[in-house]
Formats: structure tokens, sequence, C-alpha cells
């Protein structure tokens, strides 16, 4: 430090004075800035605070919305009952699954579609047609077709995450540097290790993305199916708790549903950042 | 790379020739065709017209591969061509050219006279260009080109041994990095190094193949001027240790003749001047009488000292690079 007080000394007052600009300067002068401790609670707590002093300045009716405390205590009486805890491990399960199959089936086509040109030709064109059609709009063939059992619900939820990861990872792994290609090429490189060593690893940010938006999909495809036709999960919790008026609940189902999104979206954010390491981005 | 890519997008601009056959039609200028059905002749002297350019519609490569086995190169009639280039279109007009084993050749020429051609030639990588001829180069080749071209997303050690299997593949990866200086370096990432410390993980990615024929692309092209000095005694060594031919594309005088044991000076494709450094081995100095002589000579050679200073002659010839 005492190397810094040095030239401090040495400068003129003018300089002195400036003193807050130049420890701006520590960071990149056209990056968005110092990045801020614990950052992605801010937002959150804010629209908290904000929940919580409305209920209790009355400005928001306890009949619309619950109070955060009131949710808080229904919350803690559900999962006294075990209802909480029931419910959600179906829920978890039917994502996670379908999330699962999304990721393999959205991964796999891409692969194929972006290595060979017959994959291309036959796969991209059905995607992106997939793509213009909401899964909302396809659950009732799917009820026709697969009933409206474990399986309709599963299916509806890969249906909505398998396109964002094939999108997004089909368009990383089509921009991969053509340099990188004709690397492989002059180490000879097997077709095999060319997709590990270089396509897989190119195509990691294209699919980190997808994942992002495949996770936060896979759960608001559980809300619709789960709310159509269930005998168990979050959203047949929900559903009840509408006819017999009780909002706290409905409210707890929400929250949780927020939590869960929110959560894994860090999640992927924390793996994206870790598997990432080797970039140099405006972030950084 | 420009002209590559103009080779690309040729297709749809170029009228192809009625009779547009897979090889190019033999001119009627009394050479006899050399050996191999593909073998076009020559356009001496004279710019023909585009619609004589040789390539056929699809644009096909007829080249006939061969491996050496004592790792010599041996290249002989070979003809390329982009249809958007000047002229007919050919940037190789039937070149022949013979590397020993051990042999370090570097090639000199203007923009655009076709050694980056020739190189992406030999390293098998030019799939997108007309073009016919014999090349026979030695089983293992590596090429070394003028950006580092490592894998952002592997570390350093993982880059050197890209596509090498076996247990003794990352010792020997290690080795060859502590032999151009960079042991402990293994784990970084390679946006963490400099430029020419990338360029040396390069060096040390070709040498670990233990390479009978080096192909290098102007790789000090974008290092300064001091980092390049050093280049160059990492290279003249680790030469000398490991003995493959090399194949140096430059358009640096003084690098081909400090480097090179034969300096070849191509022109339109062709080769101009092809001449033996008869300095010592070691390092050589530019003050060298010999030296002068001979980076005269390279410059007349590709047409320095005419174009550019007509009616002066030339006090510095390193000004007119």
């Amino acid at each position: 430090m005492t190397t810094l007080t040095a030239p401090r000394a040495l400068a003129s007052p003018r300089a002195l004075s400036r003193a807050a600009t130049t420890r701006r300067r520590a960071t990149r002068r056209l990056g968005p800035g110092r990045s801020i401790p614990g950052g992605a609670a801010l937002g959150l707590l804010a629209l908290v605070a904000f929940w919580a002093l409305g209920s209790a300045t009355g400005f928001i009716d306890q009949r619309t919305l619950s109070a955060p405390w009131t949710v808080v205590t229904t919350a803690g009486e559900l999962i006294e009952s075990g209802r909480l805890q029931e419910n959600l491990a179906v829920s978890a399960q039917r994502a996670l699954l379908g999330l699962l199959l999304g990721i393999v089936l959205g991964t796999l086509l891409a692969l194929v579609s972006g290595l060979t040109r017959v994959g291309e030709a036959l796969i991209d064109g059905p995607v992106q047609v997939k793509r213009a059609i909401p899964s909302l709009a396809l659950l009732p063939l799917l009820i026709l077709w697969l009933g409206i059992g474990e399986t309709m619900k599963v299916v509806t939820i890969l249906l909505g995450v398998f396109v964002p990861v094939y999108i997004h990872t089909h368009n990383g792994l089509r921009t991969i540097d053509a340099r990188y290609v004709e690397l492989a090429e002059t180490v000879g490189l097997s077709r095999w290790q060319f997709v590990r060593r270089v396509v897989l690893p190119g195509a990691l940010p294209g699919f980190l993305l997808g994942l992002r938006f495949a996770v936060t999909g896979a759960w608001l495809s559980l809300v619709v199916v789960e709310q159509i036709n269930g005998t168990a999960g979050i959203g047949y919790m929900m559903e009840l708790a509408r006819t017999y008026g009780q909002t706290e609940i409905i409210v707890v189902g929400l929250v949780l549903y927020g939590v869960l999104g929110f959560g894994s979206d860090a999640l992927v954010r924390l793996v994206q950042r870790r598997a990432l390491a080797w970039r140099r981005t405006l972030a950084d | 790379m420009a002209t590559h890519a103009r080779g690309l997008t040729r297709a749809p601009g170029i009228p192809a020739p009625p009779d547009a056959s897979e090889h190019a039609p033999a001119h009627a200028d009394g050479t006899p065709a050399p050996a191999g059905p593909a073998a076009p002749a020559h356009a001496d002297g004279r710019t023909p017209e585009r619609s004589a350019v040789p390539p056929p519609a699809h644009g096909a490569l007829a080249d006939e591969r061969t491996t050496t086995t004592d790792g010599s190169v041996v290249v002989r009639h070979l003809d390329r061509a982009y249809g958007l280039a000047e002229g007919d279109g050919r940037v190789l007009r039937d070149l022949d050219l013979t590397i020993a084993p051990g042999e370090f050749v570097a090639i000199l020429g203007r923009s655009g006279s076709g050694k980056s051609t020739l190189l992406r030639a030999l390293a098998g990588l030019d799939h997108d260009v007309h073009g016919t001829g014999t090349v026979a180069v030695p089983e293992r080749v590596s090429v070394v080109f003028q950006d580092s071209r490592l894998l952002p997303w592997a570390r350093v050690l993982d880059n050197v041994t890209l596509g090498l299997r076996g247990p003794q593949a990352r010792a020997l990866g290690r080795e060859r990095l502590a032999e151009v200086g960079l042991a402990g370096r293994e784990r970084a990432w390679p946006t963490e190094l400099s430029g020419g410390e990338q360029q040396r993980v390069s060096l040390a990615r070709s040498l670990v193949r233990e390479p009978q024929l080096l192909l290098a692309d102007e790789p000090f092209g974008a290092l300064d001027a001091l980092t390049r000095l050093r280049m160059h005694g990492l290279l003249r060594d680790l030469c000398a240790r490991h003995r493959p031919a090399v194949l140096l594309v430059t358009h640096d005088v003084d690098e081909a003749i400090v480097l090179a044991e034969r300096v070849v000076v191509l022109d339109e494709g062709r080769i101009a001047l092809d001449v033996p450094v008869a300095l010592d081995d070691g390092p050589r100095d530019p003050a060298d009488p010999r030296f002068a002589a001979l980076r005269a000579l390279l410059l007349g050679a590709l047409g320095a000292l005419g174009t550019l200073t007509p009616t002066h002659p030339v006090a510095d010839p390193r000004s007119t690079r």
C-alpha cells in the first residue's frame, strides 16, 4: 500500500480530489461495474419487502393476497401435516424426469442435426415447427393419445424442455469456429474425438443457456399439467385450495414454484460459471 | 485466408465452360501434357480469358496423394485455382518442389503468390479449391498456424496432447512444454498466456507428434519483433533436436535467411528462385556480407527492389518490406 500512497502525495490537489474516480477505475471502464455481494437476492428481497409492507399497511387486501407471515405459517402447517412434502415429491419427480429426458433428447437431436447433413434435413424443420406450437396447444392431443396419467404429464414437460436445449445447443455447435475444425483435421482427430474435444466443449455455452430456459420451462409446464388433471402435486394442492377459497395455500404453491424455478436457475448459473471458467467475458 | 474464403463463394459467379469436364482441358500450346491424367497445360506469359479457367463446375480436387516413407516431400505438377483469383484464377501453376528429409525450406513470396496455398495443399487442408497434381508427404505432418489456434476450453497440456492416446502422451506433452520453456504452465488456460507463450504452446503441440514434416504458415507474423527473435532461436533449436523437414511460409526475408537451409521464392504460382543458404550453422549475423548479398538477391526476386524504388538505389533493403 505504501507504493500507492507515494504517487498520491506527489500528485496535484486536483488529482487528490478525484480519489473516488481513481478507485472506480479498478474495474473495467465499459463493464457493468463491480459485482454486488449477494446481488442475485437483492431484487427478490425488495419484492418480499414490498409485499410485507403492503400487507401490513392494508394496501394489499388479505382476501386478494395473503400476507407473507400467513403464507409462512400455512406452509408450516402443511409441512407438519405432511401434505407439502408429499405433493412436492410428486411434482419434483415429474419435473426432473421430464427435464432429464428433454435434455437428453434435445442434446441428441442437436448433435445429429448439427453434425450430419441428413440429420439437419430431417430434424431441424420439425423441431422449428414444434417450437411454434405451444405445449399447451398440444395438451388435448396428448391427453387423447396418452391418457391423463403420469406419461402424459412427463411427455408434456419433455416437449417443453427439449426445444430450448435443441435450439441453443445446435446454435452453439454450428457457430464453432471453422479454424478449430481445421486444427482437428491437422492433428488427426477421429470423429468421436472431434465431438468430445471440440464440438461438445464448443457447444457448451449454448447448451447451458438452453438449459436455463429448459429448467424454468419444466416448472412452467408442470404447473399446467398438474392443474388440468391430477391427484397429487403442488398444482393439485393449489387447485384444491381454489375450490375451498384458501388463498394462502395457493400463495404457498406459487411461492414454492417461484423458489424452485429461481433455485434451479441459480444452480444452472453456478454450473455455467464453473464449466465456462476458460471464458473472458464482459461479466468477468 | 481471404483467398480461401473467396474460393468458397466462387461457384455462382463463374459460368462453367460448356464442356466442363472433371479435369482442365489441355491447352494447345505445344507442350506435351505431363504424366498423369490431371495435368493442365500452362498459360505461359499471357493471361487468358476468365472462361478459360480450368476448374470444373463442382470444384473437385483431383490430387494424387501418396505417403513417403523416408520423410521427404515430393510435389509434382501442382495446380491450384480459386475461381475468383486474378487472371485465369490459378494460384499455383505446375509447381514442382522436393524437400529432403530433415531439410528446412523457407517459402517467400508476396501476398497472393500462392505460398499459403502450397502449404495448405501439403497439409491436405484445401477441400474447397480446384486443382490437380501429385503430392507425396510423410505420414506424420504437423501444422503451425499464424494464430496459435489453441482450444480456449482446454488447458495448456490438454491442448498439447490433443488427439494423442496412450499413457505416455501426457508425459511427452509435459516434456515438450518444458522444451519450449513453459514447464509449470500445464494447468493454465490459453487466455491466460501471452501471444508469444500461446505460439510456443502451439509449437509444443506440433512437436509432441514427432512430425517428419512441420508446416508453418507465418507462425511468428502476429508477434512483436523481440518475441519473434526469441522464437527464431527456439524454433532453430527445436528443429535441430527433432530434425523434421520444415516448410516455413513467411513474408519476412530476414526470417527466411536466419532460419532456413534453402529459400524458395514464389511468384505468381511459380518458383522464381530456389537458393541454398550458404551461411554458417548457428546464429546467423545480418551484418555478414553473404547475408546482405542473399537478402538483396531475395528482395530482387520478390520484385521489391524494382517496384518500390525504381530510380534510387536501396540503402536499407529492410525498409522496402
